[in-house]
């Protein structure tokens, strides 16, 4: 009964967050602030459902598929929101009006690759 | 043999502080997303870094962008400098001091 | 694997089916809304991991543990659609 009780809340609490990361994307004004709702709560409902199977099963196969799975979507969720988030402001995506300070912008510590031209581009 | 002990220990410390900011990060995340009136101010801010390995950067750039209201972006060519999107940047040096002192020194002490 | 000792009740999953099926479709109309392109592929990088919300609900709800390999299996290969995704934009700058 316990069990019952606990797998329950683990699996609506993990699908509310999910939703949560959905209402984020969608309220967000920017692409920055959107990265934060979709990069933190999916992760986060993916940690409770797991949680959930795991506990549902309670066999070593699926314990060790839901660790896997975990671990892995927790490895890669900062690298991709990382890559996204420095190919948006590489492309100069809008800011949004207040924002407070930018100093990515233009810094010289990070070196921009020159613009392709002519005809090395078409190679 | 102790000192694999030790290293256990402190991994399994670490983990239970990367839960707890996580789920913190996700609350606060929620007030922010339901709250009706968007009472962020976000900013993009320079931070100087001590991580000389690549595998502390890897770390601090995981722990960051779990922990609440901040988000890594770039670090610099020479690896002094990482850049990191907040979502609080009502003051600059404040934020700046939140992310040396509470997350990077725990990066540091535990992965040293 | 069906052996199940566990009796949850159907209205348990079938909630958080729907609050997923819920946040899929916001995801939805996050990408065709979202006003520049990596807007979109933030979008789909949330959608791909509903998908893998959806699967562990799925195999959840009907008892079989072997629906839990599709999950991983999502969960490897989103990574590289996003990656792949932003080094075309990252060609698209140079361009």
């Amino acid at each position: 009964m316990i069990k019952v009780t606990i797998i329950s809340i683990l699996l609506i609490a993990g699908s509310l967050f999910s939703l949560l990361a959905a209402i984020g994307v969608l309220r967000f004004p920017d692409i920055y602030t959107r990265m934060h709702a979709a990069t933190k709560a999916p992760a986060f409902g993916i940690l409770l459902l797991q949680t959930a199977a795991a506990v549902y099963f309670a066999t070593f196969y699926a314990v060790i598929i839901s660790l896997m799975v975990v671990v892995f979507i927790f490895l890669t969720a900062p690298v991709a929101s990382h890559i996204i988030s420095r190919v948006a402001h590489l492309l100069g995506t809008p800011k949004w009006d207040k924002t407070v300070i930018d100093e990515l912008e233009n810094d010289p510590d990070v070196s921009i690759p020159a613009k392709i031209t002519g005809n090395r581009a078409k190679q | 043999m102790p000192k694999i002990i030790e290293i256990t220990f402190d991994f399994f410390i670490f983990l239970l502080f990367y839960l707890k900011e996580m789920v913190k990060a996700n609350l606060v995340l929620a007030r922010d997303i339901l709250s009706p009136a968007m009472k962020i101010s976000p900013g993009i801010v320079k931070v100087p870094t001590d991580a000389k390995s690549d595998n502390q950067v890897l770390i601090l750039f995981n722990l960051i962008t779990m922990t609440p209201g901040s988000l890594c972006m770039d670090i610099s060519d020479d690896k002094k400098n990482i850049y990191v999107h907040g979502m609080y940047v009502k003051n600059r040096d404040a934020f700046e001091k939140e992310i040396k002192e509470g997350i990077e020194k725990k990066v540091l002490e535990v992965f040293g | 694997m069906n052996a199940m000792a566990i009796q949850l009740p159907d209205w348990v999953t079938l909630t958080s089916l729907v609050v997923l099926a819920l946040s899929m479709l916001l995801a939805l109309i996050g990408l065709f809304r979202g006003p520049s392109l990596p807007d979109r592929i933030v979008a789909l990088d949330l959608i791909a991991s509903l998908s893998i919300g959806f699967t562990i609900v799925f195999a959840v709800s009907t008892g079989n543990s072997r629906y839990l390999d599709i999950a991983a299996i999502v969960a490897l290969v989103i990574f590289i659609g996003t990656v792949a995704y932003a080094s075309y934009l990252k060609k698209k700058y140079y361009d």
